[in-house]
Protein backbone atom coordinates (compact mmCIF):
# COMPACT_ATOMS: atom_id res chain seq x y z
CA UNK A 1 0.00 0.00 0.00
CA UNK A 2 1.00 3.44 -1.36
CA UNK A 3 2.50 5.32 1.87
CA UNK A 4 1.65 9.13 1.53
CA UNK A 5 4.77 11.39 1.57
CA UNK A 6 4.30 14.56 -0.35
CA UNK A 7 7.91 16.13 -0.14
CA UNK A 8 10.49 17.71 -2.41
CA UNK A 9 12.92 15.29 -3.82
CA UNK A 10 15.66 15.84 -6.23
CA UNK A 11 15.93 13.71 -9.82
CA UNK A 12 18.43 12.72 -12.24
CA UNK A 13 16.63 12.14 -15.52
CA UNK A 14 17.87 10.79 -18.85
CA UNK A 15 16.21 12.36 -22.03
CA UNK A 16 16.63 10.04 -24.94
CA UNK A 17 14.49 9.84 -28.31
CA UNK A 18 11.87 12.54 -27.16
CA UNK A 19 11.42 11.03 -23.66
CA UNK A 20 12.02 12.08 -19.86
CA UNK A 21 13.27 9.07 -18.07
CA UNK A 22 14.03 9.44 -14.28
CA UNK A 23 17.05 7.70 -13.20
CA UNK A 24 17.67 8.40 -9.76
CA UNK A 25 15.94 10.22 -6.97
CA UNK A 26 17.34 12.04 -3.98
CA UNK A 27 15.43 11.46 -0.80
CA UNK A 28 16.33 11.93 2.99
CA UNK A 29 19.83 12.71 1.91
CA UNK A 30 19.51 9.12 0.24
CA UNK A 31 19.95 8.40 -3.63
CA UNK A 32 17.95 5.54 -4.70
CA UNK A 33 18.78 3.80 -8.55
CA UNK A 34 15.64 3.78 -10.55
CA UNK A 35 15.91 0.34 -12.16
CA UNK A 36 12.06 0.40 -14.31
CA UNK A 37 9.88 3.11 -14.87
CA UNK A 38 6.29 0.99 -14.25
CA UNK A 39 4.16 3.72 -15.45
CA UNK A 40 3.93 7.31 -16.97
CA UNK A 41 0.82 9.65 -16.90
CA UNK A 42 -0.13 13.20 -17.37
CA UNK A 43 -2.41 15.22 -15.15
CA UNK A 44 -3.54 18.84 -16.00
CA UNK A 45 -3.46 21.26 -13.26
CA UNK A 46 -4.63 24.90 -15.00
CA UNK A 47 -2.20 25.57 -17.33
CA UNK A 48 0.51 23.29 -16.27
CA UNK A 49 0.72 19.62 -17.11
CA UNK A 50 2.07 17.68 -14.54
CA UNK A 51 4.23 14.45 -15.12
CA UNK A 52 3.71 11.26 -12.92
CA UNK A 53 6.15 8.44 -12.65
CA UNK A 54 5.53 5.05 -10.82
CA UNK A 55 9.07 4.21 -10.39
CA UNK A 56 11.09 0.74 -8.55
CA UNK A 57 14.46 0.61 -7.58
CA UNK A 58 14.28 -2.75 -7.67
CA UNK A 59 12.69 -2.86 -4.16
CA UNK A 60 10.73 -0.07 -3.24
CA UNK A 61 8.05 1.45 -5.75
CA UNK A 62 7.50 5.15 -5.40
CA UNK A 63 5.16 7.58 -7.00
CA UNK A 64 6.78 10.75 -8.13
CA UNK A 65 5.62 14.26 -9.78
CA UNK A 66 7.00 16.56 -12.02
CA UNK A 67 6.21 20.17 -12.00
CA UNK A 68 7.44 22.12 -15.18
CA UNK A 69 6.29 25.81 -13.88
CA UNK A 70 8.63 25.43 -11.18
CA UNK A 71 10.90 22.56 -12.71
CA UNK A 72 10.56 20.69 -8.92
CA UNK A 73 9.77 17.47 -8.31
CA UNK A 74 7.81 15.76 -5.52
CA UNK A 75 7.84 12.05 -4.14
CA UNK A 76 4.04 11.64 -3.32
CA UNK A 77 4.06 8.50 -2.03
CA UNK A 78 6.15 5.09 -1.58
CA UNK A 79 5.55 1.75 -1.17
CA UNK A 80 8.28 0.20 1.09
CA UNK A 81 9.80 -3.01 0.48
CA UNK A 82 10.87 -3.84 4.02
CA UNK B 1 -16.41 -8.23 -48.38
CA UNK B 2 -17.91 -9.11 -45.29
CA UNK B 3 -17.30 -6.75 -42.23
CA UNK B 4 -15.23 -7.78 -39.42
CA UNK B 5 -15.72 -5.62 -36.49
CA UNK B 6 -13.41 -5.89 -33.21
CA UNK B 7 -14.76 -5.57 -29.95
CA UNK B 8 -11.66 -5.01 -26.89
CA UNK B 9 -12.83 -4.64 -23.39
CA UNK B 10 -9.43 -3.99 -21.08
CA UNK B 11 -9.76 -6.84 -18.64
CA UNK B 12 -10.63 -4.52 -14.50
CA UNK B 13 -8.85 -2.03 -16.16
CA UNK B 14 -8.80 0.59 -13.29
CA UNK B 15 -7.42 -1.88 -11.00
CA UNK B 16 -5.14 -3.34 -13.82
CA UNK B 17 -3.52 0.00 -14.10
CA UNK B 18 -3.03 0.37 -10.19
CA UNK B 19 -1.46 -2.74 -10.18
CA UNK B 20 1.02 -1.87 -13.23
CA UNK B 21 1.73 1.63 -11.07
CA UNK B 22 2.31 -0.63 -7.87
CA UNK B 23 3.72 -4.02 -8.57
CA UNK B 24 3.08 -5.34 -4.98
CA UNK B 25 -0.47 -4.97 -5.62
CA UNK B 26 -0.34 -7.90 -8.55
CA UNK B 27 -1.96 -11.09 -7.69
CA UNK B 28 -3.83 -9.49 -4.66
CA UNK B 29 -7.32 -8.52 -4.17
CA UNK B 30 -7.31 -4.77 -5.44
CA UNK B 31 -11.26 -2.65 -5.16
CA UNK B 32 -10.51 0.53 -6.84
CA UNK B 33 -12.97 2.91 -5.16
CA UNK B 34 -14.93 6.02 -5.81
CA UNK B 35 -16.37 8.45 -3.90
CA UNK B 36 -15.22 9.75 0.15
CA UNK B 37 -14.35 6.78 2.54
CA UNK B 38 -16.51 4.07 2.83
CA UNK B 39 -19.49 5.09 1.65
CA UNK B 40 -18.62 5.04 -1.76
CA UNK B 41 -18.70 2.63 -4.55
CA UNK B 42 -16.77 -0.13 -6.23
CA UNK B 43 -15.42 1.06 -9.56
CA UNK B 44 -13.43 -1.87 -10.42
CA UNK B 45 -12.08 -4.64 -9.02
CA UNK B 46 -9.12 -7.04 -9.54
CA UNK B 47 -9.94 -10.81 -10.65
CA UNK B 48 -8.32 -11.90 -7.49
CA UNK B 49 -11.47 -9.76 -5.73
CA UNK B 50 -14.27 -11.51 -8.08
CA UNK B 51 -14.44 -14.96 -6.52
CA UNK B 52 -15.57 -13.08 -3.36
CA UNK B 53 -18.66 -11.47 -5.18
CA UNK B 54 -17.18 -7.58 -5.36
CA UNK B 55 -18.30 -6.13 -8.51
CA UNK B 56 -19.01 -3.22 -10.01
CA UNK B 57 -21.72 -0.71 -8.48
CA UNK B 58 -21.61 -2.10 -4.77
CA UNK B 59 -21.10 0.33 -1.68
CA UNK B 60 -17.59 -0.18 -0.27
CA UNK B 61 -18.78 -1.14 2.85
CA UNK B 62 -19.88 -4.18 1.37
CA UNK B 63 -17.78 -5.22 -0.76
CA UNK B 64 -15.19 -5.29 2.40
CA UNK B 65 -17.17 -7.02 4.39
CA UNK B 66 -16.85 -9.29 1.36
CA UNK B 67 -13.58 -9.60 0.64
CA UNK B 68 -12.21 -8.22 4.19
CA UNK B 69 -8.31 -9.07 3.20
CA UNK B 70 -8.65 -6.68 -0.02
CA UNK B 71 -6.63 -3.70 -0.56
CA UNK B 72 -9.00 -0.14 -1.52
CA UNK B 73 -7.00 2.12 -3.83
CA UNK B 74 -8.60 5.66 -4.10
CA UNK B 75 -9.75 5.79 -8.18
CA UNK B 76 -7.20 8.07 -10.40
CA UNK B 77 -9.12 9.61 -12.98
CA UNK B 78 -6.15 11.18 -14.77
CA UNK B 79 -4.04 8.02 -14.69
CA UNK B 80 -6.79 5.77 -16.39
CA UNK B 81 -7.93 8.47 -18.82
CA UNK B 82 -4.12 9.42 -19.99
CA UNK B 83 -3.48 5.40 -20.02
CA UNK B 84 -6.81 4.57 -22.17
CA UNK B 85 -5.77 7.62 -24.73
CA UNK B 86 -2.07 5.54 -24.95
CA UNK B 87 -4.48 2.61 -25.58
CA UNK B 88 -6.70 4.01 -28.47
CA UNK B 89 -3.63 5.56 -29.99
CA UNK B 90 -2.40 1.80 -30.43
CA UNK B 91 -5.68 0.42 -32.53
CA UNK B 92 -5.02 3.86 -34.57
CA UNK B 93 -1.92 2.05 -36.08
CA UNK B 94 -4.34 -0.79 -37.34
CA UNK B 95 -7.38 0.97 -38.49
CA UNK B 96 -8.77 4.48 -38.58
CA UNK B 97 -12.02 3.51 -37.95
CA UNK B 98 -11.65 2.88 -34.25
CA UNK B 99 -15.32 3.82 -32.20
CA UNK B 100 -13.99 4.12 -28.57
CA UNK B 101 -17.17 3.47 -26.85
CA UNK B 102 -16.11 4.33 -22.89
CA UNK B 103 -12.92 4.32 -21.46
CA UNK B 104 -11.76 1.01 -21.47
CA UNK B 105 -13.52 -0.67 -24.32
CA UNK B 106 -13.18 0.33 -27.81
CA UNK B 107 -15.16 -1.36 -31.55
CA UNK B 108 -12.31 -1.47 -34.76
CA UNK B 109 -13.65 -1.86 -38.12
CA UNK B 110 -10.34 -3.65 -39.39
CA UNK B 111 -12.58 -5.08 -42.77
CA UNK B 112 -10.07 -2.82 -45.04
CA UNK B 113 -7.19 -3.18 -42.76
CA UNK B 114 -6.98 -6.84 -43.64
CA UNK B 115 -4.42 -6.33 -46.85
CA UNK B 116 -1.64 -4.62 -44.56
CA UNK B 117 -1.74 -6.87 -41.96
CA UNK B 118 -2.43 -10.58 -43.28
CA UNK B 119 -4.99 -11.83 -41.21
CA UNK B 120 -7.34 -10.88 -38.62
CA UNK B 121 -5.45 -13.12 -36.01
CA UNK B 122 -2.26 -11.34 -36.51
CA UNK B 123 -3.91 -7.79 -35.51
CA UNK B 124 -5.40 -8.76 -32.49
CA UNK B 125 -2.09 -10.65 -31.49
CA UNK B 126 -0.13 -7.68 -32.42
CA UNK B 127 -2.78 -5.29 -30.27
CA UNK B 128 -2.97 -8.20 -27.09
CA UNK B 129 1.40 -7.57 -27.21
CA UNK B 130 1.65 -3.96 -27.63
CA UNK B 131 -1.10 -3.52 -24.68
CA UNK B 132 0.27 -5.85 -22.51
CA UNK B 133 3.84 -4.60 -23.01
CA UNK B 134 3.34 -0.78 -22.37
CA UNK B 135 0.96 -0.75 -19.62
CA UNK B 136 0.81 -4.60 -18.12
CA UNK B 137 -3.37 -4.59 -19.47
CA UNK B 138 -4.84 -7.96 -20.47
CA UNK B 139 -8.06 -6.95 -22.91
CA UNK B 140 -10.37 -9.94 -23.85
CA UNK B 141 -11.33 -9.35 -27.93
CA UNK B 142 -14.43 -10.39 -29.62
CA UNK B 143 -15.01 -10.24 -33.26
CA UNK B 144 -18.38 -10.31 -35.16
CA UNK B 145 -19.60 -9.14 -38.59
CA UNK B 146 -21.06 -5.91 -36.50
CA UNK B 147 -20.70 -4.43 -33.47
CA UNK B 148 -23.50 -6.27 -31.35
CA UNK B 149 -21.91 -9.91 -32.09
CA UNK B 150 -18.34 -8.62 -31.47
CA UNK B 151 -19.42 -7.55 -28.06
CA UNK B 152 -21.10 -10.11 -27.08
CA UNK B 153 -17.93 -12.59 -28.41
CA UNK B 154 -15.74 -10.41 -26.34
CA UNK B 155 -17.35 -11.42 -23.10
CA UNK B 156 -17.63 -15.14 -23.50
CA UNK B 157 -13.90 -15.29 -23.10
CA UNK B 158 -12.20 -13.38 -20.15
CA UNK B 159 -10.09 -12.29 -18.93
CA UNK B 160 -7.35 -11.87 -21.93
CA UNK B 161 -8.92 -14.17 -24.44
CA UNK B 162 -10.75 -13.74 -28.05
CA UNK B 163 -13.86 -15.30 -29.08
CA UNK B 164 -15.55 -14.97 -32.04
CA UNK B 165 -19.15 -14.96 -33.38
CA UNK B 166 -20.42 -15.17 -36.78
CA UNK B 167 -23.93 -15.26 -38.63
CA UNK B 168 -23.80 -18.68 -38.80
CA UNK B 169 -23.17 -19.05 -35.28
CA UNK B 170 -26.61 -16.90 -34.36
CA UNK B 171 -28.99 -19.76 -34.65
CA UNK B 172 -27.33 -21.95 -32.05
CA UNK B 173 -26.69 -19.53 -29.88
CA UNK B 174 -29.77 -17.64 -29.88
CA UNK B 175 -31.90 -20.05 -27.88
CA UNK B 176 -29.08 -20.22 -24.95
CA UNK B 177 -28.30 -16.08 -25.12
CA UNK B 178 -31.00 -13.89 -22.85
CA UNK B 179 -31.65 -10.79 -23.54
CA UNK B 180 -29.87 -8.85 -20.93
CA UNK B 181 -27.05 -10.16 -22.37
CA UNK B 182 -27.43 -7.71 -25.25
CA UNK B 183 -25.51 -4.80 -25.59
CA UNK B 184 -28.33 -2.10 -25.15
CA UNK B 185 -30.82 -4.61 -22.74
CA UNK B 186 -31.12 -3.13 -19.62
CA UNK B 187 -32.90 -4.21 -16.70
CA UNK B 188 -35.57 -2.24 -17.26
CA UNK B 189 -36.24 -3.40 -21.11
CA UNK B 190 -35.45 -6.76 -19.85
CA UNK B 191 -37.83 -6.76 -17.55
CA UNK B 192 -40.16 -5.19 -19.56
CA UNK B 193 -39.79 -7.95 -22.62
CA UNK B 194 -40.17 -10.15 -19.89
CA UNK B 195 -43.65 -9.60 -19.50
CA UNK B 196 -44.32 -10.98 -22.97
CA UNK B 197 -42.35 -14.01 -22.38
CA UNK B 198 -39.13 -12.83 -24.73
CA UNK B 199 -36.19 -13.95 -22.20
CA UNK B 200 -33.94 -14.91 -24.88
CA UNK B 201 -32.50 -13.68 -28.38
CA UNK B 202 -34.46 -16.64 -29.97
CA UNK B 203 -37.73 -15.27 -28.74
CA UNK B 204 -37.29 -11.58 -30.01
CA UNK B 205 -36.28 -13.35 -33.39
CA UNK B 206 -39.51 -14.96 -33.49
CA UNK B 207 -41.59 -12.20 -32.16
CA UNK B 208 -43.08 -10.36 -35.09
CA UNK B 209 -41.35 -7.26 -35.77
CA UNK B 210 -45.14 -5.25 -35.95
CA UNK B 211 -45.61 -6.40 -32.76
CA UNK B 212 -42.00 -5.12 -31.05
CA UNK B 213 -42.63 -2.12 -33.44
CA UNK B 214 -46.37 -1.15 -32.09
CA UNK B 215 -45.01 -1.87 -28.45
CA UNK B 216 -41.86 -0.10 -28.09
CA UNK B 217 -41.72 1.91 -31.29
CA UNK B 218 -38.43 2.55 -33.46
CA UNK B 219 -36.77 0.46 -30.87
CA UNK B 220 -38.68 -2.39 -31.36
CA UNK B 221 -37.42 -3.08 -35.09
CA UNK B 222 -33.96 -2.79 -33.52
CA UNK B 223 -34.34 -5.04 -30.97
CA UNK B 224 -36.04 -7.25 -33.62
CA UNK B 225 -32.77 -7.31 -35.37
CA UNK B 226 -30.31 -8.13 -32.32
CA UNK B 227 -32.66 -11.54 -32.44
CA UNK B 228 -31.41 -12.22 -35.29
CA UNK B 229 -27.86 -10.71 -35.13
CA UNK B 230 -27.76 -8.50 -37.46
CA UNK B 231 -26.67 -4.73 -36.16
CA UNK B 232 -26.11 -2.23 -39.26
CA UNK B 233 -25.00 0.19 -36.90
CA UNK B 234 -21.41 1.48 -38.56
CA UNK B 235 -18.50 1.97 -36.74
CA UNK B 236 -17.82 5.46 -35.15
CA UNK B 237 -14.94 7.17 -35.10
CA UNK B 238 -13.97 9.91 -33.42
CA UNK B 239 -14.19 12.73 -36.19
CA UNK B 240 -18.25 11.59 -36.56
CA UNK B 241 -19.08 11.48 -32.52
CA UNK B 242 -22.19 13.34 -32.14
CA UNK B 243 -22.07 16.65 -29.53
CA UNK B 244 -23.36 15.64 -25.64
CA UNK B 245 -26.95 16.11 -25.30
CA UNK B 246 -26.51 16.50 -21.90
CA UNK B 247 -23.95 17.28 -19.24
CA UNK B 248 -24.01 16.92 -15.50
CA UNK B 249 -21.98 16.46 -12.11
CA UNK B 250 -23.07 14.46 -8.91
CA UNK B 251 -21.55 13.66 -5.50
CA UNK B 252 -21.64 11.26 -2.16
CA UNK B 253 -21.31 12.83 0.97
CA UNK B 254 -18.65 11.92 3.26
CA UNK B 255 -21.80 11.87 6.13
CA UNK B 256 -25.24 12.84 5.09
CA UNK B 257 -26.75 16.56 5.22
CA UNK B 258 -29.32 17.76 6.07
CA UNK B 259 -28.49 21.74 6.65
CA UNK B 260 -29.72 23.33 3.77
CA UNK B 261 -26.92 26.08 3.78
CA UNK B 262 -24.17 23.40 3.09
CA UNK B 263 -26.54 21.19 0.38
CA UNK B 264 -26.88 24.98 -1.19
CA UNK B 265 -23.35 25.45 -1.32
CA UNK B 266 -22.35 21.75 -2.95
CA UNK B 267 -25.46 22.79 -5.38
CA UNK B 268 -23.10 25.20 -6.44
CA UNK B 269 -20.17 23.97 -6.70
CA UNK B 270 -21.50 21.26 -8.55
CA UNK B 271 -23.52 23.87 -10.75
CA UNK B 272 -20.20 25.96 -11.71
CA UNK B 273 -18.10 22.37 -12.87
CA UNK B 274 -21.04 21.99 -15.19
CA UNK B 275 -21.28 25.44 -16.53
CA UNK B 276 -17.54 25.16 -16.86
CA UNK B 277 -17.53 21.86 -18.86
CA UNK B 278 -20.49 23.15 -20.97
CA UNK B 279 -18.47 26.73 -22.19
CA UNK B 280 -15.10 24.43 -22.80
CA UNK B 281 -16.67 23.18 -25.41
CA UNK B 282 -18.95 26.20 -26.67
CA UNK B 283 -22.64 25.02 -25.33
CA UNK B 284 -25.40 26.11 -23.68
CA UNK B 285 -28.41 23.99 -22.56
CA UNK B 286 -32.35 25.14 -21.70
CA UNK B 287 -33.02 22.48 -19.64
CA UNK B 288 -31.62 22.37 -15.34
CA UNK B 289 -32.27 18.75 -13.71
CA UNK B 290 -31.57 18.25 -10.05
CA UNK B 291 -30.98 14.82 -8.29
CA UNK B 292 -31.26 13.90 -4.73
CA UNK B 293 -30.86 10.58 -2.90
CA UNK B 294 -31.96 10.11 0.21
CA UNK B 295 -29.96 8.43 3.21
CA UNK B 296 -32.18 5.61 2.96
CA UNK B 297 -31.79 5.56 -0.99
CA UNK B 298 -34.50 7.27 -1.90
CA UNK B 299 -33.33 8.98 -5.14
CA UNK B 300 -35.61 12.22 -6.74
CA UNK B 301 -35.29 13.94 -9.67
CA UNK B 302 -37.02 16.62 -11.48
CA UNK B 303 -36.41 19.09 -14.21
CA UNK B 304 -37.18 22.63 -15.74
CA UNK B 305 -37.02 23.93 -19.02
CA UNK B 306 -35.47 27.52 -18.63
CA UNK B 307 -36.87 30.35 -21.68
CA UNK B 308 -32.68 30.96 -22.17
CA UNK B 309 -29.86 28.93 -23.26
CA UNK B 310 -27.45 29.14 -20.50
CA UNK B 311 -23.67 28.17 -19.49
CA UNK B 312 -23.42 30.08 -16.20
CA UNK B 313 -22.75 28.22 -13.33
CA UNK B 314 -24.70 30.90 -11.09
CA UNK B 315 -27.44 30.65 -13.54
CA UNK B 316 -27.64 26.57 -13.64
CA UNK B 317 -27.56 27.16 -9.76
CA UNK B 318 -30.53 29.96 -9.32
CA UNK B 319 -32.86 27.15 -11.42
CA UNK B 320 -31.23 24.45 -9.99
CA UNK B 321 -32.23 26.02 -6.12
CA UNK B 322 -35.97 26.63 -7.43
CA UNK B 323 -36.55 22.84 -8.78
CA UNK B 324 -34.83 21.58 -5.61
CA UNK B 325 -36.65 23.72 -3.22
CA UNK B 326 -40.18 22.57 -4.87
CA UNK B 327 -38.99 18.97 -3.82
CA UNK B 328 -36.80 18.59 -0.78
CA UNK B 329 -37.78 17.43 2.79
CA UNK B 330 -36.23 19.95 5.03
CA UNK B 331 -36.07 17.22 7.67
CA UNK B 332 -34.75 14.24 5.79
CA UNK B 333 -30.82 13.40 5.20
CA UNK B 334 -29.09 14.13 1.84
CA UNK B 335 -26.68 11.63 0.85
CA UNK B 336 -26.16 12.76 -2.91
CA UNK B 337 -26.92 15.86 -5.08
CA UNK B 338 -26.62 15.91 -8.78
CA UNK B 339 -27.01 18.82 -11.28
CA UNK B 340 -27.47 18.56 -15.15
CA UNK B 341 -27.84 20.27 -18.00
CA UNK B 342 -29.70 19.39 -21.03
CA UNK B 343 -31.36 20.21 -24.46
CA UNK B 344 -28.20 21.34 -25.35
CA UNK B 345 -26.93 23.68 -28.17
CA UNK B 346 -23.34 24.43 -29.79
CA UNK B 347 -22.57 27.97 -30.16
CA UNK B 348 -26.09 29.90 -29.97
CA UNK B 349 -25.56 33.60 -28.94
CA UNK B 350 -28.49 34.62 -27.34
CA UNK B 351 -28.36 38.16 -25.06
CA UNK B 352 -30.75 38.54 -22.37
CA UNK B 353 -32.84 42.21 -23.07
CA UNK B 354 -32.98 42.75 -19.30
CA UNK B 355 -29.82 41.98 -18.11
CA UNK B 356 -26.32 42.99 -18.60
CA UNK B 357 -25.33 39.86 -20.72
CA UNK B 358 -22.26 41.34 -22.01
CA UNK B 359 -21.01 42.40 -18.70
CA UNK B 360 -21.75 38.62 -17.24
CA UNK B 361 -19.94 36.98 -20.41
CA UNK B 362 -16.88 39.03 -20.19
CA UNK B 363 -16.36 38.08 -16.58
CA UNK B 364 -17.13 34.23 -16.88
CA UNK B 365 -14.64 34.99 -20.11
CA UNK B 366 -12.00 36.35 -17.29
CA UNK B 367 -12.67 33.95 -14.55
CA UNK B 368 -12.01 31.15 -17.15
CA UNK B 369 -8.86 32.47 -18.37
CA UNK B 370 -7.82 32.55 -14.34
CA UNK B 371 -9.06 29.17 -13.65
CA UNK B 372 -7.54 27.61 -17.02
CA UNK B 373 -3.85 29.20 -16.32
CA UNK B 374 -3.68 28.38 -12.07
CA UNK B 375 -6.31 25.76 -12.20
CA UNK B 376 -10.08 24.65 -10.64
CA UNK B 377 -11.88 26.91 -9.05
CA UNK B 378 -8.76 29.35 -7.82
CA UNK B 379 -11.32 32.30 -8.57
CA UNK B 380 -14.04 31.30 -7.42
CA UNK B 381 -18.23 32.61 -5.25
CA UNK B 382 -17.72 33.43 -2.16
CA UNK B 383 -20.03 30.66 -1.15
CA UNK B 384 -17.52 28.59 -1.76
CA UNK B 385 -14.87 29.67 0.35
CA UNK B 386 -13.76 28.25 3.76
CA UNK B 387 -12.66 24.66 5.41
CA UNK B 388 -16.37 23.65 5.28
CA UNK B 389 -16.92 23.47 1.99
CA UNK B 390 -13.22 21.82 0.91
CA UNK B 391 -13.65 19.27 4.12
CA UNK B 392 -16.95 18.16 2.22
CA UNK B 393 -15.73 18.63 -1.28
CA UNK B 394 -12.27 17.69 -1.64
CA UNK B 395 -11.86 15.04 1.38
CA UNK B 396 -10.02 12.13 -0.56
CA UNK B 397 -11.16 8.33 -0.80
CA UNK B 398 -8.78 7.27 2.34
CA UNK B 399 -7.21 3.84 2.55
CA UNK B 400 -8.64 1.78 5.15
CA UNK B 401 -6.71 0.79 8.04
Amino acid sequence: MLEEINEKIACEILFKQGKATPRYLLWKKRWYKIEKVLLRWEERKGRELLRHFSVTDGCNTFHIVFYPESLTWKLLGIDKCD
Amino acid sequence: MKRIVLHIDMNAFFASVEQQANPTLKGKPVIVGTGIGLRGVVSTSSYEARPYGVKSGIPLREALKLCPHAILVPVDPSKYEFVSKKIMNIFFKYTPLVEVFSVDEAYLDVTGSLRLFSSVDNIITKIKEDIKREFGVTCSVGMGPNKLLAKLASSLDKPDGFARIMEEDVPHLSAKLEVSELCGIGPGLTKSLGKFNITTMKDLAECDVEILADRYGIIGRKLHLMGLGKDPSPVLPYFHYEDAKSMGHSITFGEDISDLMKIKRILLWLSERVGRRLRKVKMRGKKVTIGIRYSDFTTISKGRSILQYINDGYQIYKCGLEIMRSFLEPERDVRLVAVSVSRLVKGIYEPDLFEDFEKRERLLSAVDKINDRFGEFTVKRALLLGKHIRKIIFNPLRPVK
